[in-house]
């Protein structure tokens, strides 16, 4: 793999500022506030690896991490404004921007930082245990076997080091995870909003960070608001009451896939030859295709952007699909498109299964007690192996098949040269794909719209809507 | 020597691609802004000067001198035959981040002031005989005719506050100074184009503007348009009728105006414009002249 050069973040950031499209004479415009429409919002804003891509935009709104992703998934800077290399090639020094700081004013230190990578290393999801195993003194901290974690250390106030006891490609994708955002001692978050309400569940607002890193947003304030169904949302956006709006065309980014999680140790799907029913019998064209704007079908788990697409491995044709007995449940995350979650109701009901329906926030989807998940997942981080680790935790695999996925993503932080680690993940995948526990449907767009007078937001990589170079047309 | 030439909407992709151009007063808001009765033309003086950073003031100094402010400099150059000779720069010293910064020039004989959001004081600049330039002196705001309080940066912004005879407190976009014969304009951040009186500011009926303003001559003034997102833009040319300020003529560029300058001779205002472009920004210069009725 070609490594990041020292003080990569800037070079990455300043191609990403030309690239940038000619706005008009009057924007981008400071003022004015914005309201967002989404299907839930999470109980507290403390910085968290779960799903769920309006969970992850209140997240975006208040947190800062040390670095950042462009819209192509590449490093920038973030609280960190320049990054250095030793000559170990394992250790890294991260320099904090001079004048960071948090929503109650204190500085942004290399303590924070410590501190609050250390409550990552120890945290649920991916990303964290991708750090963890490679740092220094990482894997007996996670287990908690120990407190003592010399792979992070503050070298002085603005100044941190990452001692790694094996190469971690994608370290700054892992640092850019909403779960890895440093905090204050207060809990206080440095993202470009202050939080000012949060009613959990229901309406959170925020106001401009004059202090931001990368300067004062150009909104004044956001609002975003959860409405129990997207025939609500869809009214919302109707009637102009909000700007944006979860589902609706406007920005967005084709970064979420379809999945279909089936449980091995529940009857039916105990047996392969049930599972391979179900994947005989979708219809992905029909599914995702017809059903999803802008959709893509596809059996790959991850979208193209995290994963080139390899030719497809063979799967059971429908003319091999047995009938099958029995009631199950089928847990539909919220973010699913309804039309996508009848028409697999319908393909399971055509196999001889009764069906339970059990509509499930995104946050938890992943975890729900069911005999099949139906799930829109967007990675914690878009990176490739931060995403194969989320997969391998969302499907109970037979241990032999747990260790051969994980011997490959071990294989492929040790490649150096970009394809080549590609190619090895691509096998970690595959396997992934070979138990039939998990079914890709295709990918789909993550959207956010409304009345077309909104400019500057994007959707990130891990489905969350960006707003600080959001701004509105008076 | 350029020849005037019509100039309509549908043929505004350029107007570097025109020799030259006759400014007609015409109704391309929506809604309709009230037009004036007076005549402008204009014609372009150069084919565009690539800056290499984005511009964000302008001013012109005697002696066809023309002051650059960029992000990161104040650059001074003498504009002669459609070119800019480069005379001096001062590097600007570091500032607070700003996602998209404002700036402010005042000229006066061979010194300048300058503003920047992000940086706590305005500066004062002068040129020396070799055209270089010198730092004379700071201040909390930058000095502004008749104002009690001067201009800053509301933080982190390009909105400018500050008193202004009657203009009130602000926030502006974009403020251009009175005269005896001509009211103090200025654009709120809306856009709004507001006329200076002693009652406080007037909205200029449903014109509106962006961050770019500058007086063009005794009634007249130069601004880039609030147009919506898109690659093109155009400069307004607005002239007073009594009390009011209207629409006198449009002149397209290919890319978002950001700053402007100009210099009278007479009744012929030598105006530069600095647009965006991929590399940064681009000035062209025009000659407007109030036309025969």
């Amino acid at each position: 793999m070609k490594r990041p050069s020292p003080r990569v973040l800037l070079p990455a950031a300043l191609l990403a500022a030309l690239a940038a499209p000619s706005p008009a004479a009057l924007g981008p415009r400071y003022g004015g506030e914005l309201r967002v429409a989404v299907s839930e919002l999470p109980s507290s804003l403390a910085p968290t690896a779960a799903p769920g891509a309006a969970r992850r935009l209140a997240l975006r709104l208040v947190h800062e991490t040390l670095a950042s992703l462009d819209p192509d998934g590449q490093p920038g800077p973030g609280l960190a404004e320049a990054t250095a290399l030793g000559a170990s090639e394992r250790e890294w020094t991260l320099t904090l921007r001079e004048h960071a700081r948090f929503h109650d004013g204190a500085p942004v230190t290399a303590a924070d930082v410590v501190r609050s990578l250390r409550a990552f290393a120890r945290g649920p999801g991916a990303a964290a245990a991708r750090l963890a195993r490679r740092l220094d003194g990482g894997p007996a901290y996670r287990a908690e076997e120990t407190d003592h974690l010399p792979g992070v250390a503050a070298l002085d106030e603005r100044r941190v080091v990452l001692r790694l006891a094996a190469p971690l490609p994608g370290l700054f994708a892992v640092l850019a995870s909403p779960a890895a955002a440093i905090t204050g001692v207060s809990g206080a978050g440095a993202g470009a909003f202050v939080p000012t309400l949060l009613v959990p569940g229901q309406r959170l607002a925020v106001t401009a960070f004059a202090d931001h890193v990368r300067g004062r947003p150009y909104l004044d304030g956001v609002q975003v608001l959860a409405f129990a169904d997207r025939e609500a949302i869809v009214g919302e956006a109707e009637a102009r009451r909000v700007g944006l709006a979860a589902g609706e065309a406007g920005f967005e980014a084709e970064v979420a896939s379809l999945l279909l999680v089936l449980d091995p140790a529940r009857p039916p799907f105990d047996r392969r030859e049930a599972r391979a029913a179900v994947v005989g019998a979708i219809d992905r064209p029909l599914l995702v295709g017809r059903l999803v704007p802008g959709g893509t079908p596809a059996p790959e788990l991850l979208v193209p952007s995290i994963l080139p697409p390899r030719p497809p491995a063979p799967e059971p044709g429908p003319a091999s699909a047995p009938r099958l007995a029995g009631e199950v449940t089928l847990a539909v995350s919220r973010d699913v498109p309804p039309p996508v979650s009848q028409r697999v109701l319908a393909h399971l009901q055509a196999l001889g299964l009764r069906v339970r329906t059990r509509p499930t926030s995104p946050a938890v989807a992943s975890e729900a007690p069911a005999d099949v998940r139906l799930l829109a997942y967007a990675p914690e981080a878009p990176e490739p192996a931060v995403a194969i680790e989320e997969l391998l935790a969302l499907a109970p695999l037979p241990p032999a098949r747990v260790q051969a996925v994980r011997d490959r993503l071990d294989a492929a932080d040790g490649e150096i040269e970009p394809e080549r680690r590609l190619a090895v993940l691509a096998e970690a995948h595959d396997l992934l794909l070979e138990e039939l526990t998990l079914v890709g449907l295709g990918h789909m767009p993550v959207r956010y719209g409304g009345r077309g007078l909104v400019h500057g937001a994007r959707v990130a990589g891990t489905g969350a809507l960006v707003l600080e170079d959001a701004w509105v047309e008076p | 020597m350029g020849y005037p030439c019509p100039v309509t909407r549908s043929a505004a992709a350029s107007l570097l691609a025109c020799a030259g151009a006759v400014v007609l007063a015409s109704a391309s808001q929506s809604p309709p802004v009230p037009r004036s009765l007076v005549s402008l033309e204009s014609r372009p003086l150069s084919s565009g000067v690539e800056v290499g950073a984005p511009v964000l003031a302008l001013a012109f100094l005697p002696g066809d001198r023309l002051a650059v402010l960029t992000a990161g400099d104040l650059r001074l150059g003498r504009w002669r035959g459609g070119a800019l000779e480069p005379l001096g720069a001062w590097p600007l010293p570091p500032g607070d981040p700003v996602r998209f910064p404002g700036g402010v020039l005042q000229a006066g004989e061979e010194s300048v002031w300058l503003l920047r959001s992000g940086l706590p004081r305005a500066h004062l600049l002068a040129a020396d005989e070799g055209g270089g330039l010198l730092e004379r002196g700071q201040a909390d705001a930058l000095p502004w005719p008749a104002s009690p309080t001067g201009l800053r940066y509301r933080e982190g912004t390009n909105l400018l506050r500050g008193t202004l005879p009657g203009l009130g407190d602000g926030p502006f976009l974009a403020a251009a100074a009175g005269t005896a014969g001509s009211p103090a304009l200025g654009v709120d951040p809306d856009g709004r184009v507001l006329v200076a009186s002693d009652a406080g500011p007037r909205p200029a009926g449903l014109l509106r503007a962006g961050p770019a303003l500058v007086r063009l001559g005794e009634g007249l003034w130069a601004a880039g348009s609030a147009a919506p997102p898109g690659p093109a833009d155009t400069i307004l040319l607005l002239a007073q009728e009594g009390d009011d300020v209207r629409l006198a003529g449009e002149v397209p560029v290919a890319g978002a105006v950001r700053a402007l300058a100009s210099s009278g001779v007479g009744d012929v205002a030598h105006l530069v414009a600095a647009f965006d472009s991929p590399t940064g920004a681009t000035l062209v210069a025009f000659e407007v002249r109030r036309s025969a009725p």
